[in-house]
């Protein structure tokens, strides 16, 4: 096997190289023996897209008995936020909640409003790319310039938390017992469960709007076990943070019980309801969307296999970086093959001309 | 040994990403390519010449020839000139020949075109892009879906 790590920008070739043949993308998930989508790159169409109801099944089939790992095994939510988070679906109030930013992002600007308006976000909304992808304006421009941004302190120790697991040799053991090829499971061995590839996600999310909006963090009081308790904890360090700037601040987040939480603590909130589709939507979407999608969900669910081209794709591998997560690189394994190399030989040369431009 | 007459333009990617589609969508890959330059002695120009090199490569040319040819960039006759000169040597040498009027200014563009109708070579590339959403990025990296290489000379050209 070949390896090669890529950017998801860079996906884009294998799209191409697939286009030249007139092969299309077949997208599976090895470990359920299950099909999740196939990509037309000539006409940029996914069809086929997998239902709940055949993710559920084939989880039910494969997933191991002890607790830790059967909630380990990818889900529909999974799949839903990789969408969401790529951009491939909404949140259900989409429209809504954009109108509400419009107006927040005016009465921000306004000249009258003595107080500055701060943007903050749960540990949700990161896990899904809120900041940097999913906010229905221009983070950077426009009017949304006029926000501030704040991080509160409780939602990085949360996602540092949820790094902390790696598969363990018993681990390993079991999932190969269980799954289906269930023999590649020994791939998994040091690498971080979902909940830690996601929270990297979340990171990432994180260092690219703090680098592009010099976000503040609000200092909040050590996390405790379980998550209501977390979420307090997390409303409330946002409630004394706009205490102590007279500021107004606006809460994003995709828990219904976290915008009570913030009402107790005096902190305003935005419930973005989750998307409630249940199968992977068919039709057009762009080589972008499709390329984040297929990171997003690589990282969800660890690996994906592309069916007639013997290649694997990793989210997470034992020498990945803060930096390859920062742009979205993926591990791809191949076996070769005119798709395969001549993908690997375009990024190269993309690679060396876009390189050649920074030198002058 | 095939031949190819091309510009250079404000983005590199005007010219490599042509040459780039007709070699993959077009089945025509230079060996040898001549690209028009204002001036051959700066290092944007020098860049070209090693990114054509490094595109060539990918596609499978093993020892590209890169020639910068300096011209005056508003002097409609002496690209005209120089081009058809460039055609009828490769069509006397027995080589395959084409040009490539995507990159390059309005009056340059429009002088290659004409040595084109004159001169009658085997093909006259032009690359459709439909939108901007991926400028300045190299050939394999934009969709393939959007990018469309056209030879003029099934369309027409060589009617008249």
């Amino acid at each position: 096997m070949t390896d090669l790590v890529v950017a998801s920008h860079e996906f884009v070739a294998l799209l191409n190289a697939l286009h030249d043949r007139r092969e299309r993308l077949v997208v599976r998930y090895p470990y359920f023996n299950l099909a999740l989508f196939e990509y037309d790159p000539r006409s940029g169409a996914i069809t086929h897209g997998v239902s709940e109801e055949a993710l559920d099944a084939a989880r039910e089939k494969y997933t191991p008995a002890k607790p830790k790992l059967a909630d380990d095994q990818p889900a529909w939510s999974d799949l839903r936020d990789a969408m969401l988070s790529a951009g491939l679906l909404r949140y259900a109030n989409h429209d809504e909640a954009a109108a509400t930013l419009e107006r927040e992002a005016a009465n921000a600007a306004n000249p009258s409003n003595p107080n500055p308006t701060f943007l903050a976000f749960d540990t949700n909304a990161l896990y899904n790319r809120l900041p940097d992808r999913g906010l229905p304006l221009d983070l950077l421009t426009g009017r949304m310039g006029s926000f501030r941004y704040v991080v509160s302190e409780g939602v990085l120790a949360e996602l540092d938390r949820a790094i902390a697991d790696k598969y363990s040799e018993a681990d390993v053991t079991s999932l190969a017992a269980k799954l289906h090829e269930g023999r590649s499971a020994s791939w998994l061995r040091g690498r971080s469960f979902k909940k830690g590839r996601r929270a990297k996600l979340g990171y990432d999310a994180v260092e690219a709007f703090t680098k592009h909006t010099r976000a503040m963090r609000a200092s909040c009081e050590p996390l405790a076990t379980d998550k209501e308790t977390n979420d307090r904890l997390i409303a409330q360090s946002y409630g004394a943070f706009r205490r102590a700037h007279h500021a107004d601040l606006l809460l994003l987040t995709s828990d219904g019980d976290m915008t009570r939480h913030a009402q107790a603590a005096g902190v305003k909130s935005l419930h973005l309801q989750l998307p409630r589709e249940t199968a992977i939507p068919q039709g057009f979407v762009d080589e972008r969307t499709l390329a984040r999608f297929v990171h997003d969900l690589a990282v969800a669910f660890g690996v994906v296999h592309l069916s007639g081209l013997n290649a694997r794709l990793w989210g997470d591998w034992s020498a990945k970086t803060p930096a390859h997560g920062a742009a979205e690189m993926l591990r791809v394994d191949h076996g070769g093959g005119p798709v395969m190399e001549t993908f690997a030989r375009d990024v190269e040369a993309s690679r060396a001309i876009l390189r050649a431009r920074s030198v002058v | 040994m095939t031949v190819l007459i091309t510009q250079e333009y404000a983005s590199e990617f005007a010219t490599l990403n042509s040459l780039w589609a007709a070699a993959r969508q077009r089945r025509f890959v230079p060996k040898d390519v001549h690209v028009f330059t204002p001036d051959a002695t700066t290092d944007r120009a020098r860049r070209l010449v090693d990114q054509i090199g490094v595109a060539l490569q990918a596609l499978g040319v093993e020892k590209p020839v890169i020639h910068l040819v300096p011209v005056k960039i508003d002097d409609f006759a002496a690209i005209r000139n120089e081009a058809l000169r460039l055609i009828k040597k490769a069509q006397m040498e027995a080589r395959k020949v084409a040009v490539d009027v995507t990159p390059g200014r309005t009056v340059a563009k429009l002088a290659l075109f004409d040595a084109a109708r004159s001169g009658r070579p085997d093909h006259v590339f032009y690359l459709d892009v439909a939108g901007y959403d991926y400028r300045d990025l190299p050939y394999p990296l934009v969709p393939a879906r959007i990018q469309r290489a056209r030879d003029l000379s099934e369309e027409g050209l060589a009617d008249d």
